[in-house]
C-alpha cells in the first residue's frame, strides 16, 4: 500500500513518461502573430535583406549557448530591444573558452547567470555592436596535411562584435560574465582584407 | 519607444507554445480548444510585458505562470457548471507504456479543478508548494492536503482502470 504523500518509484516513472509538450495546431502561429500585429504588439520586420534575418536565426539557434539562459536573452533582447542593425567599425571575434576555473554552475545558479549573460547581451544589442552569436559543439580537432595532429577542447561558442578598436573590443570581453565565471575569452580583430 | 520585430518573437513562439499548449490543456481538463485561446492570450500578456522581463527567472517559467493565471480566470468564469471535456477517441491498440500515459493523462482530466491544478503544477511541473501558494493565493498547507487528495483519487481512478500492462486493443 504506497505512502499517499510520496509518489512511488512506478508512479514517478508514468509521470515521467507523460508528454511534456502538445503538437501546434495548424495556423496557430499565424494567428497569433496576427492578433499581436493587430493590437500593435508586435511590428512585421523590417526588409533588411536576408543578412538580418539570418543573424536573427542564427541567434535563436544559439539558444544553450553557454547554459540555456543566454540564446533565450539574446532573442528577448531581440524582440523587446530596439533591433537596431549592427552599426559601422571593426568587427573583433570574441571566442569563448572554459578556462581553468571555468564553473558550470548548479541549476541554481542558472538563473542568475542568465540575467548576467542576458544584460551584457542586451547592451550590446542595443548599443548596435552584436553582429552575431554561435554555439560551438565540444571538441575541435586540429588538423595538418593529411593527418589530424591533435585534439582539443576548442572553444564554447563565439561573439561577433563591431567595436571602434581594439581597446573597446578588449573592454566589452573584459565585461562578459563569461570571466567573472572563470571563463577565458580571446579577443582578435576580423582582417577586412 | 522600442520596436517589437515579429521574427524573434515567432521564434520565442515556436520554442515555448507546445509546451504551454500542453500545460493548458492539462490545467483545463483536456480542453484543447480552450487551451488554445488560453495560450493565445498569455502571448499577448506576455508581449506586452516582456520588454520588462529581467531574466530573473526561466523565460519558461515565467510564462507557465502566465498560462496558470490564465487557466485559472477560465476555470472561474465555467464555475461549477463546468462541463468535463469530452476524452479523445479511444486509440485502436494501445500497450504498455503509452496506454499507462493514456490512463493517467484521463485520471488527471477527471479531477476536480484545484486538485488537478496543484497535482499538474507540482508533480508534473515541480513547482514547490510554496510556489503554488503564491501562484495560488492559496495557504501552504492547503497545497499540501489538495496534493494529498489528488494523488489518493488518481490512484483510486488508476485501480478501477480497465487498461493494464497486458494492455491489448479492445
Amino acid at each position: 500500500m504506497p505512502d499517499e504523500d510520496e509518489l512511488t518509484e512506478a508512479e514517478r516513472h508514468a509521470i515521467g513518461a507523460l508528454p511534456a509538450e502538445s503538437r501546434m495546431p495548424p495556423g496557430f502561429e499565424d494567428r497569433v502573430v496576427a492578433s499581436l500585429r493587430a493590437q500593435g504588439l508586435i511590428e512585421a520586420t523590417r526588409p533588411a535583406g536576408l543578412a538580418y534575418r539570418r543573424s536573427v536565426l542564427r541567434l535563436g539557434l544559439a539558444a544553450g549557448v553557454f547554459g540555456s539562459g543566454l540564446g533565450t536573452g539574446l532573442l528577448a533582447a531581440r524582440y523587446a530591444g530596439s533591433v537596431p542593425q549592427p552599426g559601422a567599425g571593426p568587427l573583433y571575434l570574441l571566442l569563448l573558452y572554459p578556462g581553468p576555473r571555468f564553473a558550470e554552475g548548479s541549476a541554481a545558479d542558472e538563473a542568475a547567470r542568465v540575467a548576467e549573460y542576458g544584460a551584457w547581451a542586451g547592451r550590446l544589442q542595443r548599443a548596435g555592436q552584436l553582429v552575431g552569436a554561435e554555439k560551438l559543439k565540444d571538441g575541435a580537432r586540429l588538423l595538418e596535411g593529411d593527418a589530424t595532429v591533435a585534439s582539443e577542447p576548442g572553444p564554447q561558442g563565439f561573439f561577433l562584435i563591431r567595436a571602434r578598436n581594439a581597446e573597446e573590443a578588449e573592454t566589452i570581453a573584459r565585461d562578459c560574465p563569461h570571466l567573472r565565471h572563470g571563463g577565458r575569452i580571446g579577443v582578435q580583430a576580423v582582417d577586412p582584407t | 519607444m522600442a520596436s517589437r520585430a515579429e521574427e524573434p518573437f515567432r521564434l520565442l513562439f515556436r520554442r515555448h507554445t507546445p509546451a504551454l499548449l500542453r500545460l493548458g490543456q492539462r490545467l483545463l481538463g483536456g480542453d484543447a480548444a480552450a487551451a488554445e485561446d488560453a495560450v493565445q492570450e498569455v502571448w499577448i500578456r506576455a508581449a506586452t510585458r516582456l520588454p520588462d522581463f529581467r531574466f530573473e527567472s526561466k523565460l519558461r517559467t515565467w510564462l507557465c505562470g502566465f498560462v496558470v493565471n490564465r487557466c485559472r480566470e477560465v476555470l472561474r468564469s465555467r464555475g461549477a457548471m463546468a462541463p468535463v471535456a469530452a476524452l479523445p477517441a479511444e486509440p485502436a491498440a494501445v500497450s504498455g507504456d503509452a496506454a499507462r500515459a493514456l490512463d493517467l493523462e484521463r485520471a488527471v482530466r477527471g479531477l476536480a479543478d484545484g486538485y488537478r491544478m496543484v497535482f499538474v503544477l507540482h508533480d508534473l511541473m515541480g513547482f514547490t508548494h510554496r510556489e503554488i501558494a503564491v501562484r495560488l493565493d492559496i495557504e501552504e498547507g492547503t497545497s499540501k492536503s489538495q496534493l494529498f487528495l489528488a494523488r489518493r483519487a488518481l490512484r483510486r481512478r488508476l485501480a478501477g482502470s480497465p487498461v493494464r500492462e497486458d494492455h491489448h486493443a479492445r
